[in-house]
C-alpha cells in the first residue's frame, strides 16, 4: 500500500508517448498550485529540475489568484497540483518523473 | 555505512532524528516529499502541546527546522525496500542504495479508500482525501464528507467555510469525534448529517455528479446529486517496503521499545500498530525508537 498517495495523486491523464511528435513547437507546461497544498512543492521542485535539463516553456500559476481561479474553472480542476501540458490536463498530483521527462525531453 | 537511517520525515521521523543526532549517531533521514508529514495536509491542529492553534504545514516546518538545526540531514528520495543482509540493513531507493546498522521506519500512512465503485475513476475529479488541499476548488458547490471521526469533522469544518453545503455521511448514528469538534460542526448551518448511511457508488462522467446512498437501517437506496466526496474512513500504513511482522492491515508490530520482529529495525508513529494515531504519540514513538536504536547499536559494538 505504500504507493497509495502516489497513485491517488499522480493520475496520468495524458498519452505522454505521443506528446512530442504531435507538438513540434516547444511544449508548454503549466503547473497549477497553491500555498495550502502540501504536495505542490514536490511537483514544483520536479518541474523546476526538469526545466534546468530540458528546453520547454514553464509557468506556475497560483490557484489563489484571479488567473488561477479562471484556469481551474476552464479545465474543471478539482485537485492540485495539476499540470497542464499545452492545453490538456496531463497530470494530477505529483507527476511521475520518468513520465514527465518523456513529455519535455 | 550509516549508524541509523530513518525513513520518513513526518513528526515521528524528525523527532527520532533529533534524538539520534544528539546521541552522536551518524544518521540520515530519507523523505520522498518536499513538505513531509500527513499533518501538513491539515488546516489547523489544536491538540499538540505548546501550540494553541497552528497550521499543520507550519508545525511541520518547525519540526524540520528543529531537526536540521540539531544537525540532521534530510535527503529527498523514495525508499523502495529495506532488507537485512548479514547483520547490516540495506536500503534501496529510486536513486541507489544505502547501508546502515539500524533503521527506523517512520513512513506514516495514507488515507484509506472507501472501496466503492467510481472512487478510483473519479479520483481528483471530485473524489478527494484532503479538504485543505482541494477544498478551495469547491467554492459554491455541494460536497459530502464520509466518516465520523476527528479527521472527518476537522475537514467538514474546513469545507463548511468554502462550499455551499456539506453533508456528513456516517454509517452510525453518532460521531466518534471529540466533543469540541462535534459542538463546532453542530453549530454550522451549512453542515447536515445523513446517519446510518453508506455510499454505495460514486457516479459521474467527467466529474463527480452523484452518489448512491444506502440506509443501513431500512435498506433504502437513494441517489443524491453532489459535486465532491471527501473521504475519511481511516488510514493504511506505508509499510510494503519492509518484511516484518505486521497486522492484517499492514501496521508494523513492535514491542514497547519500538523494535519490530527484525532486530535493528524499529517503527514509530502512524505506521506502527498502536491505538492512537496523532502527532503527540508519533513524536513520543520517534523518541523511544531513537533511544532503542542507540542501545541496539551500542550492543553491536560490544559484541565485536
Ligand atoms: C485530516 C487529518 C487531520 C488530522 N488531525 C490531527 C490533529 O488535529 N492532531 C493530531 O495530533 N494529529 C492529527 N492527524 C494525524 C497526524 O497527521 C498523524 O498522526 C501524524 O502525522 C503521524 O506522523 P508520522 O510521522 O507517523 O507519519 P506521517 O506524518 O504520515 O509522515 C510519514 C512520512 O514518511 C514519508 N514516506 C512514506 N513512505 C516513504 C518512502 N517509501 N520513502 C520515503 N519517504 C516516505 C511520507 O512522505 C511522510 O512525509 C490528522 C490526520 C489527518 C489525515
Amino acid at each position: 500500500m505504500s504507493t497509495v498517495i502516489n497513485l491517488i495523486y499522480s493520475t496520468n491523464l495524458y498519452n505522454t508517448d505521443k506528446a512530442k511528435g504531435v507538438f513540434d513547437n516547444m511544449v508548454k507546461v503549466t503547473l497549477v498550485h497553491s500555498e495550502k497544498c502540501h504536495f505542490c512543492p514536490t511537483a514544483q521542485k520536479m518541474w523546476r529540475e526538469l526545466k534546468e535539463q530540458y528546453d520547454f516553456e514553464y509557468e506556475e500559476i497560483d490557484l489563489d489568484t484571479p488567473k488561477g481561479r479562471e484556469i481551474a474553472k476552464e479545465f474543471k480542476i478539482r485537485s492540485i497540483p495539476t499540470t497542464i501540458i499545452d492545453d490538456k490536463v496531463a497530470f494530477v498530483g505529483v507527476p511521475d518523473k520518468k513520465q514527465a521527462s518523456k513529455v519535455v525531453a | 555505512m550509516y549508524d541509523l537511517i530513518i525513513i520518513g520525515a513526518g513528526p515521528a521521523g524528525l523527532t527520532a532524528a533529533i534524538y539520534a543526532v544528539r546521541y552522536g549517531l551518524n544518521t540520515l533521514v530519507i523523505e520522498k516529499n518536499v513538505i513531509p508529514g500527513q499533518i501538513a495536509t491539515v488546516t489547523t491542529i489544536e491538540n499538540y502541546p505548546g501550540f494553541t492553534s497552528i497550521s499543520g504545514m507550519e508545525l511541520m516546518q518547525k519540526f524540520k527546522e528543529h531537526a536540521e538545526g540539531a544537525g540532521a540531514t534530510i535527503q529527498n528520495n523514495n525508499v523502495i525496500s529495506v532488507k537485512e543482509e548479514q547483520g547490516k540493513k540495506v536500503i534501496t531507493t529510486d536513486d541507489g542504495g544505502f547501508e546502515t546498522r539500524a533503521v527506523i521506519l517512520a513512513t506514516g500512512a495514507n488515507p484509506r479508500k472507501l472501496g466503492v465503485e467510481g472512487e478510483e475513476r473519479l479520483l481528483t475529479k471530485g473524489v478527494s482525501y484532503c479538504a485543505t488541499c482541494d477544498g478551495p476548488l469547491y467554492g459554491d458547490l455541494k460536497v459530502i464528507v464520509v466518516g465520523g471521526g476527528d479527521s472527518a469533522m476537522t475537514d467538514a469544518l474546513v469545507l463548511s467555510g468554502i462550499a455551499k453545503k456539506v453533508y456528513v455521511v456516517h454509517r452510525r448514528n453518532e460521531l466518534r469525534a471529540c466533543s469540541i469538534l462535534q459542538e463546532r460542526v453542530s453549530k454550522k448551518e451549512n453542515i447536515s448529517f445523513i446517519w446510518d448511511t453508506v455510499i454505495q457508488e460514486i457516479q459521474g462522467d467527467e466529474l463527480v455528479e452523484k452518489v448512491v446512498l444506502k440506509n443501513l437501517n431500512t435498506g433504502e437506496i437513494t441517489d443524491m446529486a453532489i459535486d465532491g466526496v471527501f473521504i475519511y474512513v481511516g488510514i493504511d500504513p506505508n509499510t510494503s517496503m519492509v518484511d516484518t511482522n505486521k497486522t492484517e492491515n499492514g501496521f508494523i508490530v513492535t514491542d514497547e521499545q519500538m523494535e519490530s520482529s527484525v532486530k535493528g529495525i524499529f517503527a514509530a508513529g502512524d505506521c506502527r500498530r498502536t491505538s492512537v494515531w496523532q502527532v503527540v504519540t508519533a513524536v513520543s514513538d520517534g523518541a523511544l525508537a531513537a533511544i532503542s536504536a542507540h542501545e541496539y547499536i551500542i550492543s553491536l559494538d560490544l559484541e565485536r
